[in-house]
C-alpha cells in the first residue's frame, strides 16, 4: 500500500474514541488558541482586503461562517479567509520547530467544511487532530539538507494540514481521501520563503506565505475528490523519487517518517503556541528582553542601546529598523523588542497603523543593535534552541542582560491551559462581548458535547 | 532594475497600436482556437465536474460566464472553470512544448474582461502580452537535462493569467509587480512526473491533470489581490532565490527574459495542437495518418505495429483506464487514427475506450525506447519517432518522423475547421459562424461581453 494511501486510510478510519484524553484536551486548547488569534487578526487593516477577496470568490453561497464578520460564504473561501485571519498577526501555533503551522490550516478547514456538513464537536476534534498528525509528518519527512535549505525552502506542506480535516468532514471514502491528498500535492504552492524573508524583500509581501491560499488548496482538493475527480495511481503524490519532496524543492525524503507511529504517537501534543505576534525566531530575544527587564526596572528614556545576539536569521532576515507595514513589523526583531520594552500587549496593537507611526516606538527600535552569534542557527536547526542573549545598556552606564534557550510556548516551556484561556479572552475582547467570550470558552472546553458546529461558529462574530 | 520590474513595465506600457498587423491576426487565431477547444472540453466528463465545482463555490455571483454552459459565476471561478474546459481535451496550443499560453490567457481574459467590460482591442493586447511575457519566463528558466529529468513542471504558467487579468484590470507598474509576487507565491509545485510519469507507476492518471484551471485561478487571483490593495513582495523572478529555483529549476537565463522586448513576438511561434492529446504523440499521429491514407489501411490489415521514440515509457500505455489516460497513450492515438476516429471528445468516451476494435488494435502495438531520440528531445526539443507497420502478408511499412522539421502547417484554415467541428457540439452552426465573424473583427468590438454572450 502506498504511503499516500496509508495516510488516507488512517484519516478515514480515525474515530474520536481512538483519541487519548490528553490529545482531545490539547486539540481543544489549540482550537481556542486559533480562534482567539483569528479574532485579533480581524482587527488588523488587512482583514478588509481579505474579506473582499473571499467574497469575490464565493460570496454567493452560505456554507460557512467568516470569523469576526459573521457572514456566510462558500466553504472554500471561508477557509481561505479564516486561515488568513489566524495568521494575520503571525501569532498562531507551530509544530516541529516551525516547519509547519498546522493550527490555522487544520482548524479553518475543519470549521468551514464541518459547518457545511453539519458536523458535531467530536468530528471537529478528530479532524483537527488529523491535520496536525498528517500535515506534521509530511513536513518532517521532506525537510532538505542544510545546503539545500539555504537555497530554497517553503511551507507548501500547509495544504496537507488542511486537506485531511476537510476530507474527513466531507465524509470521503478511502479512495476519495487518497485523491484528495493527490490533488492537494498538485495544487500546493511552491517554496517561496526566501522571497518572503530574504535579502531585499522589504517591504514584505502582505500575503505572507500564502497561508489562507494553502488552506483553500486542501479544501478545494477535498471538494474536487468528492465531486469525482480522481488521483489513484499506484505511485501517488508522496511516493518515490519523483514524489512530493522533490516537487517542493527538497533534496531528501525520509519516507518512513510520514507514517511512523500513526495512531500511537500524537504530535499534536508537541504544539508550540505562539507567544508574540511575530516571527517565531524573534521569540527568544523577546523573552530575553523580558527577563532582563524583570531583573531591574529601566525607564525607556534611560536606554542607550539594546544589543541582541542571534543567528543569521535574526541578523539578516529579521532585521528591519523601519517597518513599513504590519508584516514588516511582525518580522522585525528591532520592532518586537521595542514593543516588549514599551509593554504593549501582544496582539493587534503591535502593528496598528497608529503604532507603526509612533515616533517613540520608532526611536526605541533604532536603539536595537543586532549581533551575530555564529552558533545560533545551528542550535535552532539541530536542537530547536533559540540561543538569544539581550543586553540593555543605560545612558548612565548600567547593563542588564537576559538569556533564554527555550522561549515561552516551546515544548520545554509551554503555556498552561489557563494562560491559553486568558490569552483567548484578552484577544477575543477586541471583537466580542464578555458574554460571548465566556460562552465560547465553555463551548470549546466541552467541545465533544457540541451537537452542531454551527452553534460555535455563530458565536464568532459580534451579535447583529 | 530587476527583470520582474522590466517585464511589468512592458506589460503596463504596451498599447494595441504597438503591435504589427500580423501579430494581431495571429492573436485572433489563437483566441479562436481556444474557444473551439473550450467548447470541446465542455463535452467531457472532467469538464463537467469542474463546471459543477465552479457553480458550487462561485455560484450566486453572476459576474462571468462559464463557456458552453452559460451560467454566470464569480470571476475567479469562471477562470477556474474555463481554464479547465480549455484544457480538458489537451487540444489547445503551445510554444516550444514548455508552455501552453492560450488556454490560460483566453480563459482569464474572458472572465476579467466580462467584469470590467474590456474592448476587443484591450482584450487582444492583453492576450499578446500574456503569450509574450509568460513564454519568455518559461524559456529562460528551463532546467539542465540532469535536473529536468528529475523534476519538471510548467509553474510559470499562472503568470500568463496575471498578465492578462492585470492588464485588463488596469494595474499600474507597482501593482503589476505585486501581482507577479502574489502569483509566484500561489503558483503550484512542479508535478509533471506525477502526472505523465512512468506508465506503470502513474496510471490511472490524475484527472485534475497539471491543475490547469487552478493555475488560471491563481494567476487571476494574484491580479485581483494586487488590485484589492495587497502590497510588498516585489521582484519575484529576480536573483538567486527567485521564482526559477522555487519552481524546481537549477538555472535561469535572466537576459533571455527581457532581450528584444517589443521587437520579437513569441505568439508567432504558437503551435496549434493538431490532435487532442499530449503534444509528444502528435508526430506519430501524423505519420500513422499518412500511412493509413496512402495505403488505405483498415484495422483488419494490421498485423503488428512497432513504434520507437522519445520518452516512450511515459506514454506506452496499452490499457488506458479513462479519458486522461487515453490522451496520454501513444498506442491509443495510433489505434484511433487507424480507426479514422474524428478528433472530437467522443474519441475518449468510455464506450470508445472499451470498444473491441480499439482493444484489438491496442494488442497489436508495441512501443520500444530509443535513447538517441531521448537525447535529441532533451538537447534540441526534437520529437523523433519511428513507426513500423507490418500489414497483411508480412509487408513492412516504415516511417521515421522528426518534428519540428516535418511539422505540417496548421494555419488559419485548419484552426477554423477545428473551431467549427468543436463549436458545433455546443452551439448552432449559425451561432458558430457569428462567433467566427466576431473574432475576425475582434478589434472593433467595444465590449467583450458581446462575444461572451455567444459562447453558450
Amino acid at each position: 500500500m502506498s504511503i499516500t494511501r496509508k495516510l488516507a486510510k488512517f484519516a478515514v478510519n480515525l474515530k474520536f474514541e481512538d483519541l487519548p484524553e490528553n490529545v482531545v484536551f490539547q486539540a481543544k486548547l489549540n482550537i481556542l488558541n486559533i480562534l482567539g488569534k483569528a479574532l485579533a487578526g480581524y482587527k488588523v487593516n488587512l482583514a478588509k482586503p481579505y474579506l473582499n477577496l473571499a467574497m469575490s470568490i464565493g460570496g454567493g453561497k452560505e456554507d460557512a461562517t467568516l470569523i469576526g464578520n459573521g457572514r456566510k460564504i462558500a466553504c472554500a473561501p471561508a477557509a481561505f479567509f479564516n486561515s488568513s485571519l489566524a495568521t494575520m498577526l503571525d501569532y498562531d501555533d507551530t509544530l516541529h520547530w516551525a516547519l509547519v503551522h498546522p493550527g490555522n490550516a487544520a482548524i479553518s478547514a475543519a470549521l468551514a467544511t464541518g459547518e457545511l456538513t453539519k458536523k458535531n464537536g467530536k468530528d471537529i476534534i478528530t479532524s483537527v487532530v488529523l491535520g496536525y498528525e498528517i500535515g506534521g509528518r509530511i513536513s518532517l519527512a521532506i525537510q532538505p539538507t542544510m545546503e539545500r535549505f539555504h537555497k530554497v525552502w517553503g511551507l507548501g506542506n500547509q495544504a496537507f494540514a488542511a486537506a485531511p480535516p476537510a476530507g474527513k468532514m466531507l465524509n470521503l471514502t478511502e479512495e476519495q481521501m487518497t485523491s484528495t491528498l493527490g490533488i492537494t500535492g498538485t495544487y500546493a504552492i511552491v517554496p517561496s520563503a526566501w522571497k518572503y524573508l530574504g535579502e531585499g524583500t522589504r517591504p514584505m509581501r502582505e500575503v505572507k506565505m500564502g497561508w489562507g491560499w494553502s488552506c483553500m488548496v486542501g479544501v478545494v482538493a477535498a471538494l474536487a475528490a468528492r465531486e469525482g475527480l480522481r488521483m489513484l495511481q499506484p505511485s501517488n503524490i508522496l511516493e518515490g523519487e519523483e514524489g512530493w519532496y522533490i516537487m517542493h524543492g527538497s533534496d531528501k525524503c525520509e519516507f518512513n517518517k510520514m507514517t511512523e507511529e500513526l495512531g500511537t504517537r500524537w504530535d499534536i501534543l508537541k504544539t508550540a503556541i505562539k507567544a508574540y505576534p511575530a516571527c517565531y525566531l524573534i521569540f527568544g530575544p523577546c523573552d530575553a528582553t523580558k527577563e532582563a527587564l524583570e531583573k531591574e526596572r529601566i525607564r525607556i528614556k534611560d536606554i542607550e542601546k539594546i544589543i541582541v545576539k542571534g543567528g543569521r536569521w535574526i541578523k539578516e532576515r529579521l532585521s528591519d529598523y523601519e517597518p513599513k507595514g504590519v508584516v514588516d513589523a511582525q518580522f522585525s526583531t528591532q520592532w518586537a523588542i521595542a514593543m516588549v520594552i514599551m509593554g504593549i500587549p501582544p496582539g493587534p496593537e503591535w502593528c496598528s497603523e497608529e503604532r507603526l507611526y509612533d515616533p517613540n516606538a520608532r526611536q526605541l527600535a533604532k536603539k536595537v543593535i543586532l549581533e551575530l552569534d555564529p552558533d545560533a542557527d545551528r542550535a535552532w536547526l539541530e536542537e530547536g534552541k533559540s540561543l538569544n542573549t539581550v543586553e540593555i545598556f543605560t545612558k548612565g552606564g548600567k547593563k542588564v542582560s537576559g538569556f533564554v534557550d527555550h522561549p515561552k510556548g516551546e515544548q520545554p516551556n509551554p503555556f498552561t491551559p489557563d494562560e491559553i484561556r486568558d490569552t483567548f479572552k484578552r484577544l477575543a475582547a477586541y471583537v466580542l462581548n464578555p458574554m460571548q467570550i465566556n460562552k465560547i470558552v465553555d463551548m470549546v472546553e466541552n467541545l465533544e458535547k457540541l451537537k452542531n458546529i454551527s452553534e460555535l461558529t455563530a458565536l464568532l462574530s459580534p451579535p447583529a | 532594475m530587476g527583470v520582474t520590474r522590466i517585464l511589468c513595465q512592458h506589460v503596463v506600457n504596451t498599447k494595441y497600436d504597438d503591435f504589427p498587423k500580423e501579430v494581431i491576426e495571429q492573436a485572433k487565431l489563437c483566441i479562436l482556437n481556444i474557444l473551439g477547444v473550450t467548447f470541446g472540453g465542455y463535452k467531457t466528463r472532467i469538464g463537467q465536474l469542474h463546471v459543477k465545482m465552479a457553480k458550487d463555490i462561485g455560484g450566486g455571483i453572476p459576474e462571468a460566464t462559464i463557456i458552453g454552459d452559460g451560467a454566470k459565476v464569480s470571476c475567479p471561478l469562471a477562470s477556474y472553470a474555463n481554464g479547465n474546459l480549455a484544457f480538458a481535451l489537451d487540444y489547445e496550443d503551445m510554444i516550444n512544448y514548455i508552455i501552453h499560453p492560450g488556454y490560460i490567457s483566453v480563459s482569464s481574459g474572458l472572465a476579467i474582461g466580462e467584469v470590467v467590460k474590456s474592448s476587443g482591442k484591450e482584450f487582444i493586447t492583453a492576450i499578446i502580452l500574456a503569450y509574450e511575457i509568460a513564454s519568455r519566463i518559461a524559456l529562460s528558466m528551463q532546467p539542465t537535462i540532469e535536473r529536468g529529468s528529475k523534476v519538471w513542471g510548467e509553474q510559470y504558467t499562472p503568470f500568463a493569467a496575471t498578465i492578462t487579468a492585470g492588464k485588463l484590470l488596469g494595474l499600474d507598474e507597482d501593482q503589476m509587480d505585486i501581482a507577479f509576487g502574489i502569483t509566484g507565491t500561489y503558483a503550484t509545485v512542479p508535478s509533471a512526473y506525477k502526472y505523465f510519469g512512468i506508465v506503470k507507476d502513474t496510471r490511472p492518471m490524475r484527472e485534475v491533470k497539471l491543475g490547469w484551471g487552478w493555475m488560471c485561478m491563481a494567476g487571476v487571483f494574484g491580479a485581483l489581490s494586487a488590485k484589492e490593495g495587497f502590497r510588498g513582495g516585489y521582484g519575484i523572478l529576480d536573483g538567486d532565490e527567485g521564482f526559477w529555483i522555487m519552481a524546481g529549476s537549477d538555472r535561469c537565463d535572466f537576459d533571455k527574459m527581457t532581450e528584444n522586448l517589443g521587437n520579437k513576438y513569441l505568439i508567432m511561434e504558437t503551435e496549434f495542437k493538431v490532435h487532442p492529446s499530449i503534444g509528444w504523440v502528435h508526430p506519430v499521429y501524423m505519420a500513422t495518418k499518412e500511412l493509413v491514407d496512402k495505403y488505405e489501411l483498415r484495422p483488419e490489415h494490421i498485423e503488428k505495429i512497432i513504434v520507437s521514440g522519445m520518452q516512450i515509457n511515459r506514454i506506452d500505455d496499452y490499457s488506458p483506464a479513462g479519458s486522461v489516460d487515453a490522451m496520454f497513450s501513444l498506442p491509443y492515438t495510433i489505434a484511433t487514427t487507424i480507426l479514422r476516429e474524428k478528433l472530437l471528445p467522443d474519441m475518449y468516451s468510455e464506450e470508445k475506450i472499451s470498444d473491441p476494435r480499439v482493444q484489438e488494435l491496442l494488442k497489436k502495438i508495441k512501443c520500444v525506447p530509443d535513447p538517441e531520440a531521448d537525447r535529441l528531445w532533451f538537447e534540441k526539443q526534437w520529437l523523433v519517432f519511428t513507426i513500423e507497420m507490418i500489414i497483411n502478408g508480412g509487408k513492412h511499412l516504415n516511417r521515421q518522423i522528426i518534428w519540428p522539421k516535418e511539422r505540417p502547417t496548421f494555419g488559419k484554415n485548419e484552426v477554423k475547421q477545428k473551431f467549427w467541428d468543436l463549436a458545433n457540439l455546443v452551439v448552432s452552426a449559425e451561432q458558430a459562424e457569428k462567433i467566427l465573424q466576431t473574432v475576425e473583427k475582434l478589434e472593433s468590438l467595444s465590449d467583450i461581453s458581446e462575444l461572451v454572450d455567444m459562447l453558450y
